[in-house]
Parts: C-alpha cells; sequence; structure tokens
C-alpha cells in the first residue's frame, strides 16, 4: 500500500518539488542543473550599484493569480452552501416527483465541466449568445456584453457558471445531512408548539452543521485547485487566471518548466496551509458543540 | 384537565384504511391504554390525537370541542415518544425550556418551574448534560419532564418503554403510576404493545386490532370477561389455552392458572407432559394432549410433575370460556 502510494503520490510530487528547484524545460528534463532557490527568489545585481529581485515571490501575475483563486474559493463556495441548502431543504421535504427532481437536480453536475464551459461560452457569446439577447430584450442592458473578455465580467462570468455547476453537488451533501436528523425530532417541536423559522435555526441548522462544514472543506479544496471551467471560458485573462492555470501555462506553453514547477510547488503549500486552517476551525467548533 | 370523546374517526394513507370508524369517550383525569398487536392502529390513534395526523373523517372533539384542526398546543397536549425526541444538540435544561417560551410564563417563573420539575424527575443534577451523556433511563426521564413542564391538560405515551431494558421497566412503570396520581386532573394516554403495561397501569384498556377497537374495559373486565378471542388470547400472561371441541365448531378457552393437574383418567382432558419450566414461585408445565395441541398449566412450587408423565386436566368451571368458528363468545 505504502509502496503504490509512493509511486502515484509522493514520487511526481517530489519530482515537481525538485524541478522547481532547477533550470528545467520541457525539450531537456534528462539534463538539468540546480539553481537553488532562483525560481522563487533571485536578486540580479546590475553591476552599477543597482538591482532588482527576480523569481515567483515577486511576481506580481502569480499573486494576482493566488487572489483570484482565493477570491474564486470564497465567493463560489459561499453561494452554493446558501443555494445548496435551499435547494436540499426543498429536496428534503414530501413532493410528487421528489425522485425525478432529486436526480435531475443533478445534472449540471453531471456534465463535463469542459462540455458545460463551452455551453455556457456560447450562451455568453458577445454576438450571438442568449444571455445578451435576453437582457436586451427585457432592457436590462443597452449593449451587449463580453461577458468573459471584459475584466468587468470575467470573474463574474466564471463564478455564475461554477455556481450553476457545483451547487447540486452541495445540495446532496447537505440532504444526507438533512436526512439523519430523525423524523421524531421535528413533530416533538410540533408538539412544542415552536414555529418553523425558529425549528430551523434552532434545531435543523445545529444538527446539520457538521454535514455542512463538511461539504464546505471538499468544495474550497476542490474550488482551490479550480483549472478547466477557467482555462475553457476565459483563457488567458488576467482577471481570472488561477494558481492553477498559472502552473499549466508556465509548464507547458510557455516553455518555463522550472518555474511552473515551482509555482505549482506553492499552489501545494498554499492549499495544504488552508485546509490544515480550515481542519483546525472546523474542529474547535465541533469541540466546542461537545 | 381534558375529557376526549372521539366520534367515528377513520384514517386514511392513500387507499389504504388504517383505523376504520372508531368512538370512544375518554373521561377527565382518566388513564386510557391503548393496547394491540403493531399494525393495529394504536400509534396512529395516538398521533390523531395528537395532532400530527389529520383526521380523515369523524369528530375529535376536547372538553366538548371539535378540534380536529386544532395544533397540539391548542389542544393542550404534551406527548413522550418512544425514541424521547429529544433536541440532541441541546442541554436538558434547553429541552424542557424549548417548547415553553411561548407560553404566558416570565424568565424566573419559567425557570423556577423547569427546576422544580427537574427535582420532582430526580433529574436536577443533569441539567447542564447533552442527552446522548445521559443513560437510557435518564433520557426517558427527561422527555417526561419536556412533557410535564407544558402542564398539559392531555399527556400522550408512545410506547415510552420499550427501549429500556426490562429492570429499568418496571421501575419507570411504577413511576409513571405515580405521576398519574400526582396530576390527577390530567388525563392521559398510553400506547403499548405490552398487556402487562396495560394491566399494571390503566384505569381502562382499549384493545385494538386491524384499525378496530375490539372491546374497551378495566383490566380486569378485560381478564375475565373478554368478548372475543383475540381479547382473551392478548389479555393475560402466559395466554389463555384454546383448545378445538370434538366438533370442531367451538374452542374452549381456559387461563393457565385455571386448570388443576390430576392423575392421569381424571379431569377433562388427558396428555404427555412435554416440558416443564420452574420460576420459582410457580411452574409452567406443557402438556400435550392426543390431538396434538400443547396445554400450558401454571402450577404453585409445591406440586411435582416429571416430564413425559401422562396427567389429566381439571379446568375450574366457571372460568372456561366458549367461542364460536369465528372467535366470538358463544
Amino acid at each position: 500500500m505504502l509502496l503504490v502510494l509512493a509511486a502515484v503520490a509522493a514520487y511526481p510530487l517530489f519530482r515537481t518539488f525538485y524541478f522547481g528547484f532547477t533550470d528545467a524545460s520541457l525539450d531537456m528534463l534528462d539534463s538539468v542543473n540546480w539553481v537553488g532557490f532562483r525560481n522563487y527568489l533571485e536578486w540580479v545585481d546590475y553591476g552599477d550599484g543597482e538591482g532588482e529581485f527576480f523569481g515567483l515571490l515577486v511576481d506580481e501575475v502569480w499573486w494576482q493569480s493566488v487572489w483570484n483563486t482565493l477570491y474564486f474559493s470564497f465567493v463560489s463556495v459561499s453561494f452554493e452552501t446558501f443555494f445548496g441548502l435551499i435547494v436540499a431543504l426543498v429536496l428534503n421535504a414530501n413532493f410528487a416527483g421528489r425522485g425525478i427532481v432529486r436526480a435531475a437536480v443533478l445534472i449540471p453536475w453531471a456534465i463535463p465541466t469542459t462540455v458545460s464551459a463551452k455551453m455556457w461560452a456560447w450562451m455568453m457569446h458577445d454576438q450571438f449568445g442568449i444571455l445578451n439577447d435576453l437582457l436586451m430584450k427585457l432592457h436590462v442592458i443597452s449593449e451587449p456584453i463580453a461577458w468573459t473578455a471584459s475584466s468587468d465580467t470575467a470573474m463574474l462570468a466564471v463564478l455564475m457558471v461554477d455556481i450553476w455547476k457545483t451547487t447540486p453537488f452541495m445540495a446532496l451533501l447537505i440532504l444526507a445531512g438533512l436526512q439523519m436528523v430523525p423524523r421524531d425530532i421535528y413533530e416533538a417541536a410540533k408538539i412544542d408548539g415552536v414555529h418553523p423559522v425558529k425549528v430551523f435555526f434552532k434545531v435543523t441548522l445545529p444538527i446539520i452543521r457538521p454535514a455542512i462544514v463538511v461539504a464546505i472543506i471538499f468544495r474550497a479544496l476542490d474550488a482551490m485547485r479550480v483549472f478547466d471551467l477557467i482555462y475553457v471560458l476565459t483563457p488567458a485573462n488576467d482577471d481570472t487566471r488561477t494558481m492553477s492555470v498559472f502552473a499549466r501555462e508556465y509548464l507547458f506553453d510557455f516553455d518555463k518548466f522550472a518555474y511552473g514547477s515551482a509555482a505549482s510547488t506553492l499552489l501545494f503549500l498554499i492549499i495544504g496551509g488552508v485546509t490544515i486552517t480550515i481542519f483546525a476551525m472546523g474542529k474547535t467548533n465541533v469541540g466546542r458543540e461537545n | 384537565m381534558a375529557e376526549l370523546q372521539l366520534e367515528n374517526i377513520s384514517k386514511n394513507f392513500g387507499s389504504i384504511k388504517v383505523i376504520h370508524d372508531v368512538s370512544l369517550a375518554v373521561q377527565q383525569g382518566e388513564f386510557v391504554v391503548f393496547v394491540g398487536p403493531s399494525g393495529s392502529g394504536k400509534s396512529t390513534m395516538l398521533r390523531l390525537i395528537a395532532g400530527l395526523e389529520d383526521i380523515s373523517s369523524g369528530t375529535l372533539k376536547i372538553d366538548g370541542q371539535v378540534a380536529n384542526d386544532l395544533t397540539p398546543v391548542q389542544r393542550g397536549i404534551a406527548m413522550v415518544f418512544q425514541s424521547y425526541a429529544l433536541y440532541p444538540h441541546m442541554n436538558v435544561y434547553d429541552n424542557m425550556a424549548f417548547g415553553l417560551r411561548r407560553h404566558n410564563m416570565s424568565k424566573t417563573e419559567a425557570d423556577a418551574h423547569i427546576r422544580d420539575t427537574a427535582r420532582s424527575l430526580d433529574i436536577e443534577q443533569y441539567l447542564d448534560r447533552l442527552p446522548r451523556q445521559l443513560s437510557g433511563g435518564q433520557r426517558q426521564r427527561v422527555a417526561i419532564g419536556r412533557a410535564i413542564v407544558r402542564q398539559p391538560k392531555l399527556f400522550l405515551f408512545d410506547e415510552p418503554l420499550s427501549n429500556l431494558d426490562a429492570a429499568l421497566r418496571v421501575n419507570t412503570r411504577l413511576e409513571i403510576a405515580k405521576l398519574h396520581e400526582r396530576m390527577p386532573d390530567t388525563t392521559m394516554i398510553y400506547v403499548t404493545h405490552d398487556q402487562i403495561e396495560a394491566m399494571t397501569l390503566a384505569d381502562r384498556i382499549v384493545v385494538m386490532n386491524h384499525g378496530n377497537i375490539e372491546q374497551v374495559g378495566t383490566p380486569m373486565e378485560l381478564y375475565h370477561n373478554p368478548v372475543n378471542q383475540f381479547v382473551a388470547e392478548f389479555i393475560g400472561s402466559p395466554k389463555m389455552n384454546i383448545i378445538q371441541d370434538e366438533n370442531a365448531v367451538e374452542k374452549t378457552g381456559i387461563r393457565p392458572e385455571h386448570i388443576e393437574l390430576v392423575a392421569d383418567g381424571q379431569g377433562q382432558w388427558r396428555g404427555k407432559v412435554e416440558a416443564i419450566e420452574e420460576l420459582g414461585a410457580e411452574t409452567l408445565v406443557f402438556v400435550r394432549l392426543p390431538t396434538e395441541e400443547l396445554v400450558l398449566v401454571r402450577v404453585g412450587d409445591d406440586q411435582s410433575v416429571t416430564r413425559n408423565d401422562m396427567v389429566g386436566l381439571a379446568p375450574i368451571e366457571d372460568k372456561i370460556l366458549r367461542f364460536n368458528r369465528d372467535g366470538g363468545r358463544c
């Protein structure tokens, strides 16, 4: 087991770490030279007493990508949690055709991301897209918007598609939590004459909170690795470039394999750090509950 | 403080009718036990009275007023659930206080009331604990406490003892009986499948089967004078012997404690002792008749029998019940 883990996880991981400390490029991965921290930070002396820092740690595009990633993750997961909770509550209620609706809700999530990203790219197309057409007819906007290209709306476009796509997943996880709540507790609350809204905030929500926390952790980790949606919907756009997209661009598009490896290493460390933080927060919360 | 009237109550779940035209009147302060096998409709009856299920047809009156469309609170009901249904994330105090806020009671009044109730149920020291930190018996008390603080007119119990072990069940049964003494004006309705709980707690027992009431009466009425074979067999433990007559039309019912073991050749029936269970105070003797029917006889500890003995069985004449082929009395 450990051997398999070492082969499929540890080896590629440490090889990436290693390349981050070399001058590797795609056509010469076999003969690389150790360059230390040069990819991360390097002082280049111009010889006239002046000099400049170079490297990933002072790369504005990189930090923009980090910010984009965190912003994207926070906003998308917040909305997905909110909408997911609402959808889960609806799906948890008894109504005719519930089984079919439960299955249908999952469709956005079941479509491969590249497909739905392309689909949305068409819907958001500045000239032929249905979204502009609708909004124009409703007189919400006066001229077409280049949703995916304009720097004002690119992030909004990405967020909309991600929320559309991933809310069902969130709803499903929360629904599983809702179904763990024993039915008779609601009956006890009915006998106690507690208002349904109060029952939701004082009974349902506290009981399903652990399930929501787990769902948020899953989604947040997933969102921070976001790649395909952004790569397809808004390629090479400073306003939506995330850490994964940044790494991919340097690794393969710009033939700066070492620099991309360094970015991948930092990406790993950042996600690891956020994960540990979230888990620590989750634990203290659960601890307080106990 | 409530009088309860059920008039031709029916309940359908979709096309399935689970309660058939049930009528019953319950006096104020009465302790009525609904008893029956699972699927008899006894729990559904309780849920209809509580207001957790809608009544399909018929009238439910509380203190003479139609209550079909009233909420549980308007009906003045408190209920103890089989699973206790405590709020798992609230401590004992909050569990008891949660439904109380709405009552016209100041915070200090409510607090004093909760502490009094907790003291009377011996759960005062657990007020800060969560339900999962309590034993089954303690949770049971909390559930009862939560119901009492609301000062209900009508106190409903849904199989409250079935999750407790045997010893605790006996104790809690006694406590529920005491509780009824302490609250003489509160009408109590109690659902169980256990006829011993029914016999020991009830002022009157309602025996239910297949969504119908088979018989209503005091425990002793049901024991001595059941209206049919179903009630006869359901009430009493061990259950009544039913022996087919030779003509195969009528049946004789006789309780194990109403048969004497006599010498072979005497008595009404003869048979072979197949098994003996010595319980200390009493002994249960299983006798196989030539017709392959098994008759249970309950004898004192002074009688000695041996397995495979041939014995005579002498029923006490005036305790014999006669049933026809459909199970009715004749």
